[in-house]
């Protein structure tokens, strides 16, 4: 046994509360141990002389004071009650304090509010990643379309043109990629896929002018065609003097001007 | 103490009837002072009165009631500062004896004396645990719920202070060559 170990105990046998167990255990100690023997002694010792101390009595006044006072307070309580708020918000306090349920209730109920929150919040913040992550790969694709756009083979430039149907339809810049691609394109197929990618994203007046206007521009009779079938297709009744204009040029594809005629006719 | 709670503001009587004398020998010991401890008597009950809103019965009245009688004297103790203190222990030392020796047992009046004007010269904060300990019949578990601490700091506690009244009660009795 240590000393501090002793020194609890002394102190549980001052309070008359060490058990015979105990009581053995620090008998030993004290025997074996001639310095705490002498503490031991002179703190019993202490203890015991502290019963002679004398206590005196209160005087017979206080008690007259105090039924003076108890009157005093009843007589004030009756003179002055409490407001029924200032009650009621005594009892939910002395509830409150006096059991652990509704504390539980609501340290749960806190716990459910901050949960919510934080979901909300992570929530909020996986959105606009994946929004932002969305971005970058659009853009991503616009550059590798571009890219794909100035290479000499003509199937890469095809395939980049095809690569507008991945995108977003009401971004004006693959609008006007495709615009410069049905104008400047070499090859006849690129081109042709131009018009198919741009009658995709034909919901949008400012696209359909251009295309119609695109007919003037076009020598290939292919091209010519084809932009026609999406006249059609569109029933655009504005094409009308954009058709007329085209049939006064000269060295037209008569299948192609005949064609002309019929959709003016249809139109 | 329930039903005074309740409104049955009557029944205090009935609980100051129980506390008034332990309560008074808590504040005389701690102030060795007859009116001011009446007076800390008188104003623990109307703090229990005032305060009555808010005994939980979670702990013992018995409790509650000291916790509320402790702060009565820690203010009393901070507008007072030691200045009757200081003249209880000269009015003791003044009648101390030649050669007292608290290792045996206290018969003479002179060396009950000295040993109360050790305890006077003790810290109230080191009195109060042996006050309540020793005067209050108070467990160390239930001291442990008054002070707010462990039961082992309460033994640690009652340990220092009658460590710290020996040495005060060997200063006092200069007279004689003490040994502890």
């Amino acid at each position: 046994m240590t000393y501090d170990e002793a020194k609890m105990l002394m102190l549980s046998y001052l309070e008359g509360d060490l058990n015979n167990e105990d009581t053995a255990r620090l008998d030993a100690f004290i025997n074996a141990n001639p310095a705490f023997r002498q503490e031991f002694n002179s703190t019993k010792n202490l203890w015991a002389n502290l019963n002679q101390l004398e206590t005196p009595e209160p005087s017979a006044q206080s008690k007259e004071r105090f039924h003076a006072m108890l009157k005093g307070y009843k007589e004030g309580m009756e003179a002055n009650p409490i407001p029924w708020y200032e009650q009621l918000f005594k009892q939910i306090a002395t509830w409150w304090q006096g059991s652990y349920v509704p504390q539980a209730i609501m340290g749960i109920a806190l716990l459910l509010l901050g949960l919510q929150i934080g979901y909300n919040l992570q929530k909020g913040k996986s959105e606009n990643e994946i929004n932002g992550l969305a971005k970058e790969v659009q853009e991503m694709k616009e550059m590798m379309m571009l890219a794909l756009l100035e290479k000499q083979s003509a199937s890469q430039r095809l395939k980049a043109v095809n690569m507008a149907y991945e995108m977003d339809n009401q971004n004006s810049r693959i609008a006007e990629v495709l615009f410069q691609t049905l104008a400047n394109d070499e090859n006849i197929n690129v081109r042709l896929a131009a018009v198919e990618a741009i009658f995709q994203i034909a919901d949008q007046a400012q696209v359909r002018q251009r295309l119609i206007k695109s007919l003037l521009e076009q020598e290939s009779p292919i091209v010519q065609s084809a932009i026609i079938d999406v006249i059609i297709l569109l029933q655009e009744k504005q094409a009308n003097s954009t058709i007329q204009s085209f049939l006064k040029k000269e060295n037209i594809n008569p299948a192609i001007r005949e064609k002309a005629q019929n959709t003016l006719k249809q139109l | 103490m329930q039903a005074v709670k309740a409104g049955k503001t009557e029944k205090l009587a009935l609980l100051f009837e129980r506390y008034q004398k332990p309560l008074f020998g808590y504040f005389y010991h701690l102030t060795h002072n007859r009116l001011s401890s009446e007076d800390l008597v008188q104003n623990t009950f109307y703090r229990i009165l005032k305060y009555k809103g808010n005994f939980t019965g979670k702990g013992s009245f018995k409790a509650w009631m000291y916790s509320i009688a402790r702060n009565n004297s820690l203010d009393y103790f901070r507008k007072n500062k030691n200045e009757h203190q200081s003249e209880e222990i000269e009015y003791w030392q003044d009648k101390l004896p030649e050669g007292s020796n608290i290792v045996e047992s206290i018969s003479d009046r002179e060396d009950l004396h000295l040993l109360n004007a050790a305890l006077s010269k003790l810290k109230p904060e080191k009195r109060e645990v042996l006050i309540l300990s020793k005067y209050q019949g108070l467990k160390y578990k239930e001291i442990s719920a008054i002070l707010n601490c462990s039961e082992n700091t309460v033994k640690v506690k009652v340990h220092r202070a009658l460590e710290m009244l020996k040495k005060i009660y060997c200063q006092l009795n200069i007279n004689r060559d003490y040994d502890l």
